[in-house]
Order: structure tokens, then sequence, then C-alpha cells
């Protein structure tokens, strides 16, 4: 018999097997549950693939929306060892940890018609609330900050000289930017996209407050499976079932970039 | 059963945790969220009267609490807003006894703060935004009645015009008036016990008699309890007059009759 590696000992063994079935039997019940019945009809009914459509749309404009202004954010987060940056890094990283209660109060807060944005937003007609742009904005607000984070780790691991040499040999800021920081961690941004489109895929709650539930406009797959366990919770498993499995598939790509990036020179 | 016991376990160390040496007997009341204001006062008072029992009520949609007892959950009381749930958890053996112990009129109601000339609900499709229960939970059940009741009295699309101003169909009563207070809703359908105490904020519309839905509000004794009979003597006090004053002054109105429901 092979002698245990020093790090495992059957004590630990046991003890990171509580937690691991914690974490995974929950999907495993999933699987195994959410395949009976009409699994086939309630994939190819009409409110899910109007649902899952609008669930992948509005994902994929807030994860346009963070790329496009989450890059330049990240990177100058992390070029700057100021006092100031880092109180700015805790403040856009909050929103990952805020209850989703929490995010949807704040959201009303700010973009409803009794808002802080509110008399703003009146003057220009425009109503962000019970909106397809309210799934964006809400996607945007709970989802940004993971990849602002990856951002901003891949970016704080190029190696200062080398910019600085660019910078000495003439090279502009934006173009430092363009082409040495942006092609060299491109895989970990990828990564982070990949997380942040998850993460937006499964927003829930605050949808729900903010955004409302109706189908076609509002309804993302987390609010259509809601609905649905209302009245068929087989439905609602089977629903989950495809969530999971998506979520599972962006999460498993992030990490294989992540990990190829990581060994990497 | 395994799951039954890693639950008991579970709550035997939050009980621990959390009680004196003697943990007091403790009910538990699932209660439509539209009940929150009365079943909360009504179990405050029921606890002094018993002291030192304890009364948990868990406030939710009555459609949500459906799904927990028949996935499991066991309370001992469970003050629903259907009255099919009679028979609906009838037939699976859990109900040993019910009664209609309140009524509830599905009402409009219509931010104070809202320029639209909506006085009745004809004058309804006028709204932008109209907010309503979905139809997989009991008021958007009753409001769904109730609209199809207007189209055919009141005709030209009436129920089109209206569907297509709804924003947003909630999932419990309560979010239905939140959007309202919130003014993100100019309208919604709510029972006359939600709009209670929110005059000031808006103007209840009550429908006129032809489209007047009345929902009842089935109060049911189940089984399996552990606590039987103060199960019972919470139920006797629902019915009671003193208990009756708690949802009257919450905008409920009495049964009509009061007798058992049809037994299952």
């Amino acid at each position: 018999m092979k002698a245990l590696h020093p790090a495992q000992s059957p004590t630990l063994y046991g003890m990171s097997l509580v937690l691991v079935l914690v974490l995974v039997l929950p999907m495993i019940a999933l699987i195994t549950q959410g395949l009976g019945g009409d699994a086939l009809r309630a994939l190819s009914s009409p409110a899910t693939l109007q649902a899952l459509w609008l669930s992948l749309s509005t994902s994929a404009l807030a994860l346009l929306v963070v790329v496009v202004f989450g890059t330049p954010l990240s990177y100058l987060l992390s070029r700057s060892k100021a006092r100031w940056v880092e109180n700015l890094q805790t403040l856009v990283q909050l929103p990952v940890v805020l209850p989703p209660a929490v995010a949807g109060v704040a959201l009303l807060s700010t973009f409803g018609q009794k808002g802080l944005l509110g008399p703003l937003l009146h003057a220009m007609e425009l109503r962000i609330v019970f909106s397809t742009a309210a799934i964006v904005l809400t996607s945007v607000f709970v989802a940004g900050p993971l990849y602002v984070q990856g951002a901003l780790n891949a970016f704080s691991s190029i190696d200062e000289e080398l910019l600085l040499v660019a910078r000495s040999m003439g090279a502009k800021s934006l173009r430092i930017f363009w082409q040495i920081a942006l092609p060299l961690c491109r895989p970990a941004l990828i990564s982070a996209s990949l997380l942040c489109a998850a993460r937006a895929l499964g927003e829930f709650g605050a949808t729900l407050m903010f955004a409302g539930n109706l189908p076609g406009r509002t309804q993302t797959m987390p609010l259509l499976i809601y609905t649905a366990m209302e009245s068929d919770f087989a439905r609602a498993r089977t629903l989950s079932l495809l969530l999971l499995l998506l979520s599972a598939l962006l999460l498993a790509l992030s990490f294989s970039l992540s990990r190829k990036w990581r060994v990497q020179p | 059963m395994p799951r039954r016991s890693l639950l008991f376990c579970v709550l035997c160390i939050v009980g621990l945790t959390s009680c004196e040496p003697a943990p007091p007997a403790r009910l538990l009341v699932f209660a439509a969220s539209s009940l929150s204001e009365s079943m909360t006062s009504l179990g405050k008072t029921f606890e002094q009267q018993h002291a030192p029992v304890k009364v948990d009520v868990q406030f939710a949609g009555s459609q949500q609490l459906l799904a927990q007892v028949e996935q499991g959950a066991r309370p001992d009381l469970f003050a629903a807003a259907d009255l099919s749930f009679v028979s609906r958890l009838g037939k699976l053996g859990l109900v040993k006894e019910s009664h209609v112990f309140a009524q509830n009129q599905l009402v409009l109601v219509v931010a104070k703060t809202s320029t639209l000339e909506l006085h009745a609900i004809e004058d309804l499709p006028l709204a932008r935004r109209i907010v309503v229960g979905a139809k997989e939970v009991p008021v958007g059940r009753y409001t769904a009645q109730l609209l199809e009741a207007a189209d055919r009295q009141l005709g030209h699309d009436f129920l089109k015009r209206v569907q297509s101003q709804i924003v947003s169909y909630e999932l419990n009563v309560k979010q239905v008036l939140g959007k309202v207070l919130l003014g993100e809703a100019d309208a919604g359908f709510v029972y006359l016990s939600d709009a209670h105490g929110h005059e000031d904020q808006l103007r209840v519309i009550e429908p006129n008699a032809a489209l007047r839905v009345v929902a009842q509000y089935p109060l049911l004794l189940m089984q399996p309890s552990a606590q039987p009979k103060l199960a019972r003597s919470f139920m006797e006090f629902v019915l009671s007059p003193p208990g009756q004053q708690h949802f009257a002054a919450a905008g409920l109105t009495p049964p009509a009759v009061a007798a058992p429901t049809q037994q299952p």
C-alpha cells in the first residue's frame, strides 16, 4: 500500500467530506430528480425558451457593459498604490457580498420613481423599473465586481518593469494598456468574464424586486423557476437542472482558463 | 428516516443554543402574507395568555407555504388565503380540521401621487403600469377572476387592454402593494386588509357588487402535530370573538357563516 502524503490524514479527509457532501448533495439531487416526469416538455415550452433567451441576452449585455467599463477601471486600480484607491477597491467589491434584498432596495432607491435619480429619469421620460434594462442594470451591479476583481488580480501580476521599459521606449499610456497589459492578461480576463456571466445568469433576488416578473420582458430563468415553484415543483426542478448545467459549464470554462493562465511563465 | 433525524439534530442544536434549560412549547403557524399584521398581533396575545408558549408565525405567499408543506414542512396550523387548499392538503391526510375564520375582498389600489383619473375599475385601461399577482398564487387567481368578470360586463376588449398594461406578475400580495406604494406602479389589485393603514398614500377602489371577489381564509389544523392540544386552543382562539378582533382591526371581515369547511 502506498504511504499517505504528509497532508493526507484520515481525520482531515473525514472533515473535508462533510463540507463536500453539503455542497454537492443538492446538485446530485437536482440531477437525479430533475429529469423525472415531463422534463422534456418543461424544457421545450415557449415560456422556458423565452426566459432562457432573456437570461442569456441580458447576461451577455451586462457582461459587455462590465468588460467595456470594468477593464479600464481594474487596470487603473491595479496600477496605483494610493490609499484612496484601496478604499475604492473595497467599495466596488461591496455588491458581491451584499444580500440580494439589500441590492434590490438599493437599486429601487437609486432608479425608482422616488429614488435618488427619480426626478432626473422622470425628466428624461425614462422608466427603468419593470424594464429589461433593469435586469441588465441589476446584473452589472451584482456581477460586475466579480469581473473587476479577476481583472484587477491579473493586471496586478504584470511586472511593473515591463511597463516602465515600454514607457522608456516612448510608448504612450493607452498604447501600453492595449498592446502590453491587455494581451498579457487576456486568458485571465476571459476567465473573469465567464465568472461574471455565470453570476449574472443566476441573479434572482434583486431582479425580482427591481425589475418585476413579466414573461418576455423581465421574467428570467431564475424568476421563472421561482414562479413555477408556486404551482409545479417538478417543473421548477427541471428548469433548475438546466440552469445548474449552464452555470457549471461557465464555471468549468472559467476555471480551466485561469489554470492555463497560471502555469504560463 | 435519516433526513428527518438529521433535521432533528439541527433543530436540537438550534434549540440548545437559543433556549433556557426547559424549552417552552412552540407552535409553528404558517400564514398567508395578507395576514401579516393580524396574525402577528394575535400570536403575541396568545403567547401572553399561554406563557411560556412560543408562537412562531411564518409569513409567505399561500402558494409558497403550500409547496413547503407538500415538500415535507409540518406546521401545526396553516392560515391560507385560498379555500381550495383544504381539499388539496386533505387528500394528503394532513388536515385534521378546518374552519373559515375570515374573509377579505379584492380591491384596486391607486397611488395618491398618480395624476391619472382612475376612479373605478372601468378606468383601469388608463393606467400605464399595472401590477397584479401571478396566476400561480391566490391573489392572482382572484384578480384574474375579477378582470374576466369585468371583461364580460364592460366589453370593448377590457381584459386585453388591461393585460397590455400589466408590467409585473408578483408572487405575493405584499409585493403588489409595495410596488404601488413606491409609485412604481399606477395601480394594483390587493386585499382590502393590505390597503388598511395606507389610506394616506393610496386610493382604495372597491369593485361594484357584480364584480366583488371575496377571498375565504381557512385555518387548517394540521396533523401530525407535536402540540395537538395547544394547536387546537390556538384555533379556538382564532375563532373566538377576542381572536376575531385582531382580524377586524386589520381590515378583514368575519366569515359569512362560522361553520366548519367541508371535510376532505
